[in-house]
């Protein structure tokens, strides 16, 4: 795990990593101001979980780390001493998801307390609380192991993952819910929602929990699949 | 017997520039300068050689297997690359036993101790690499290329950017680990620094092989090839006129101020001129080779490989 544990100090040590707690912060803001206003409307924790943190939050987060994890060492020339090892590029791709998943989560964990707290605060249950971490932390491995994957098929994957997130999963997939099928947030709020009870019928997930797991971590074996074929075939400075 | 480290007519284009163009070679234990200058094809020899690009055509071997491909092959390269990129907020014990685990060795603890020691950086093991000079960085690179104790070392530009010193520190250490029995493969665009490490020597030109040999025979072919000397003077087509008989002189031309020759024997040539500007009553006012870099001498073994010069 050496690829791993290079990759999550090198992140972690970035500045600009910490600009990501900004976002999360917003996570923060609602959860506190739900709980000052004193809310206990279960869309409340739809509305944070699903449509803030899972649809744009986690995204964005593991969006940065992902395309960073591997485009720093590519930059800094490090590569090389990934590349002349022993071990196979798709383990090397493997194992730079683990670590961008690992640091996103890491980053993610104020929002995820807190939404922990919103979860007693309004009375949701401990199930709901679970599927709450459990989806936000799948959502995000998925996107991570996508964007690092983009990051070794695109120059200006940031753009692109910044687009995708806002145009796709943010705009097109929340509002018609035939994209829903094809939407890693909506797999995600499949797990995070499903099994809140009185969510008014626009927040209620088409898809099944099962359904949502099923597709994200299939889309993650095959995305760090993909990646592992990406680098094994493309040249490195 | 299979060689180390083999290249079969490899090309690699990048778009319609020729970076390698069909070069066959194959290396041996012993110390191997890769000669060049800037853009003539010697990184990505090396990337090729380290497996980090793959070749348009042809082969690279080394011991036998695919470089791209195989573990095994990779496991018995060493490469020292150009970068100075290295992870931050490690030590140089941290960073080199990093790499031995990336590269199986069973206990890395000792063995990255061991490279340490190799470039004389063992006291300075537990310091942040961060705070090193480009001298101890570039040994850093060099002990985490020999962590797992390879067959053949890659070093692409190991002196650029070192000073005076670091130089000769290095060489001194490229000498040993050839010595050694390791074959180490290094590249450069100096000749005065290949000739002094290097038991061989290939000469990349526009990304194409055009000698290889040892270092001493490239300089002897050096010595015998046509020199071009600007003589600015005051009475030149009557130098010309004088010098255009002479033994070796291939070619005499008349320039605006003074006449440019191309002779096969310099020696000789210095010796006529002063005599022969008395008896042409011609002032000499400077004499200088104009050819005297490594780019002329790289025209002139490209041209000599393509069967345009004898």
């Amino acid at each position: 795990m050496t690829v791993t544990r290079l990759t999550v100090r090198a992140l972690l040590l970035r500045r600009r990593s910490l600009a990501l707690l900004l976002p999360v912060s917003s996570v923060l803001f609602f959860v506190g101001l739900a709980i000052v206003r004193g809310d206990v409307v279960p869309d409340i924790q739809a509305i944070i979980v699903g449509r803030l943190l899972v649809t744009t939050v986690a995204p964005l987060v593991a969006l940065v780390l992902a395309v960073t994890a591997i485009g720093d060492e590519r930059e800094s020339g490090t590569i090389v001493y990934l590349a002349t090892a022993r071990i196979s590029r798709l383990r090397i791709a493997a194992e730079k998801t683990l670590a961008a998943a690992i640091c996103t989560a890491i980053l993610l964990s104020p929002a995820l307390i807190a939404i922990v707290i919103l979860g007693n605060h309004l009375g949701v249950g401990t199930d709901n609380i679970l599927r709450g971490l459990a989806g936000t932390l799948l959502v995000a491995t998925v996107y991570v192991a996508v964007f690092v994957t983009v990051g070794l098929l695109l120059r200006r994957a940031l753009v692109a993952g910044i687009l995708y997130i806002l145009v796709w999963e943010g705009a097109i997939a929340t509002i018609a819910p035939s994209a829903e099928r094809f939407s890693m947030t909506a797999w995600g709020r499949a797990i995070t929602d499903s099994g809140i009870y009185g969510l008014t019928p626009d927040l209620v997930p088409t898809l099944a929990a099962t359904t949502g797991v099923i597709a994200l971590v299939v889309a993650t074996v095959l995305a760090v699949v993909l990646a592992g074929w990406r680098l094994g075939r493309m040249d490195l400075p | 017997m299979t060689p180390l480290l083999e290249f079969d007519r490899v090309s690699k284009w990048f778009r319609d520039t020729v970076a390698v163009g069909d070069v066959s070679f194959a290396i041996e234990p012993g110390v191997t300068g890769l000669l060049g200058h800037n853009g003539a094809g010697k990184s990505t020899a090396i990337r090729l050689a380290t497996g980090l690009a793959g070749p348009d055509e042809g082969s690279i071997r080394v011991l036998g297997l695919d470089p791209r491909r195989s573990g095994t092959a990779r496991a018995a390269i060493g490469l020292v690359p150009d970068g100075d990129g290295l992870w931050p907020g490690l030590t140089a014990l941290g960073l080199v036993v990093s790499c031995a685990r990336l590269r199986g060795v069973s206990a890395p603890q000792e063995a990255a101790r061991r490279a340490l020691k190799t470039v004389d950086l063992l006291d300075v093991a537990d310091r942040d690499v961060k705070g090193f000079s480009q001298g101890m960085r570039q040994r850093v690179k060099i002990a985490q290329a020999l962590v797992h104790d390879p067959q053949v070392l890659i070093l692409d530009e190991p002196l650029n950017g070192l000073d005076p010193q670091q130089r000769e520190t290095t060489i001194a250490l490229l000498r040993d680990l050839g010595n050694q029995g390791i074959a180490t493969l290094f590249s450069s665009h100096v000749l005065t620094e290949v000739e002094r490490v290097a038991d061989r020597v290939l000469v990349l030109v526009n990304g194409r092989l055009v000698a290889e040999g040892s270092p001493q025979g490239l300089r002897e072919l050096m010595d015998e090839r046509p020199r071009r000397i600007q003589v600015v003077t005051t009475n030149a087509r009557a130098m010309a006129a004088g010098l255009a008989g002479l033994p070796g002189v291939v070619s005499v031309e008349v320039t605006d101020d003074g006449v440019l020759i191309e002779t096969r024997d310099a020696t000789s040539l210095a010796r006529t001129l002063p005599e022969l500007a008395v008896a042409t009553n011609a002032q000499l006012r400077s004499v200088e080779p104009t050819d005297e870099n490594l780019e002329s001498v790289y025209g002139y073994l490209t041209e000599r490989a393509r069967g345009t010069r004898r």
